[in-house]
């Protein structure tokens, strides 16, 4: 009789033991968003000249012999109403990861479509975009400059597609020059003062993670 | 009885086997992009010129400026206390103390914001904290600043107060002062003078 319920009890552990596992599969959720982009593979990504559309490009690809590319607004509804380039779609940047807008991304990916996307400028395309580009679509490219600077171009008709210096990140100015004219006297150079590094102690991972 | 054992420890096998063959989606390290969608709306992160300007001039020592221009452009000129952290290298294993900290306000900064806010991005999505963005770079620096222009008469006392503040960082970080040694401009004769705030008599009934 002890002998007996010893073993059941056994098999009442057991079962309820692979009982839960299977559930643990079952109810098992990937996440609906995961990087295909590691963040050393994305900051190669953003030195590629590839990424980058000039407007002039850019017109080639919608009008021109090179048809066949999209064009994304990112701005609000409020500017798009305004007016847009091309009849470009408006999807704001706060619902570029809505299910139907990504079953959109994944239609024009498989379709191997060029998707353009712009916003005011080009910093505030980049970020949805490098967003995008680490999830995978690699369709995916920055207009330069931006709305107003292609409009710019569009309207006064300058012509230069060899330019992709649109992002503000020219100089305005010789900024050292600038300093020594206007101080009369040598140039500071920069001398980083003593950083204070207070590093964040990571978390011991468990010893159970390590495996034998 | 033993049959039944058999059973179970098999099943149990095949099941450790199916825990292997998951997918590894756990980055402890990284934050989700729906969450990184969410920090690059918020627009907080940008400082303005002003901001920093104020800070560089009080001394805090609780911000830190980044610049991730090339190493020649930082040897050439940057910001006073600026660490040169070129873009390319933002995720080079010996900056990352840097990066990652708690306790100092990291500032990337570039020439114009497009490159600063990349590294933002980056920097971001393995979860640090603490990071901003200069807004508008050097550029917006050296015309708001450095040149700051008068405002109109017309202009409420605010844009008096921004610009006389606005003048007087230019002298501090060595725009538009007469001819001095460098040194004399880092000295303490330099005084950045805030207007006391007015009370409001205009106001009540």
């Amino acid at each position: 009789m002890k002998e007996l319920t010893k073993t059941r009890r056994l098999t009442i552990a057991s079962v309820i033991f692979v009982f839960i596992l299977v559930i643990g599969f079952v109810t098992f959720r990937s996440p609906d968003f995961v990087y295909k982009l590691s963040t050393k593979a994305t900051l190669e990504e953003l030195t590629n000249p590839a990424n980058i559309v000039s407007p002039v490009e850019a017109r080639e690809m919608i009008n021109g012999t090179k048809s066949g590319a999209v064009m994304i607004d990112l701005r609000n509804t409020y500017d798009y109403n305004k007016g847009t380039l091309f009849g470009a779609i408006n999807i704001p940047v706060s619902d570029i990861m809505e299910k139907e807008v990504i079953e959109m991304f994944d239609d024009w990916q498989m379709q191997s479509k060029t998707v353009i996307l712009f916003a005011e400028d080009q910093q505030a395309a980049n970020a949805p975009w490098m967003i995008l580009r680490q999830l995978g679509y690699s369709n995916m490219k920055v207009l330069s400059g931006g709305y107003a600077i292609a409009m710019d171009q569009y309207t006064n008709g300058i012509i230069d597609s060899t330019d992709y210096q649109y992002n503000g990140e020219r100089p305005v100015m010789d900024f050292a020059g600038f300093i020594q004219k206007m101080s009369g006297g040598e140039v500071v150079k920069p001398n980083p003062g003593p950083a204070q590094i207070e590093p964040i102690k990571r978390k011991k991972k468990s010893v159970t993670a390590g495996g034998c | 009885m033993s049959k039944v054992y058999i059973i179970f420890a098999s099943l149990l096998i095949l099941v450790a086997f199916g825990l292997v063959l998951l997918p590894d989606t756990e980055h402890e390290d990284q934050i989700p992009p729906e969450a990184l969608l969410k920090e690059i709306m918020n627009q907080s992160r940008f400082l303005s010129a002003d901001l920093i300007a104020a800070r560089i001039i009080d001394e805090d020592p609780s911000i830190m400026l980044v610049d991730v221009r090339t190493a020649e452009a930082y040897n050439s000129y940057s910001l006073p206390g600026a660490i040169n952290i070129p873009l390319k290298e933002t995720l080079d294993e010996e900056w990352q103390p840097y990066l990652n900290q708690r306790g100092v306000d990291v500032v990337f900064f570039s020439n114009g914001d497009l490159f600063a806010d990349q590294a933002w991005i980056l920097c971001s999505r393995l979860g640090y904290k603490n990071l901003y963005v200069m807004e508008g770079g050097l550029n917006q620096w050296f015309t708001q600043i450095m040149q700051p222009t008068v405002p109109p008469d017309t202009s409420p006392n605010e844009d008096f107060d921004l610009y006389s503040f606005r003048k007087a960082a230019s002298i501090y970080f060595g725009g538009g002062a007469p001819a001095q040694s460098t040194q004399d401009i880092k000295g303490e004769n330099i005084q950045i003078i805030r207007r006391e705030k007015k009370t409001a008599t205009a106001g009540g009934c």
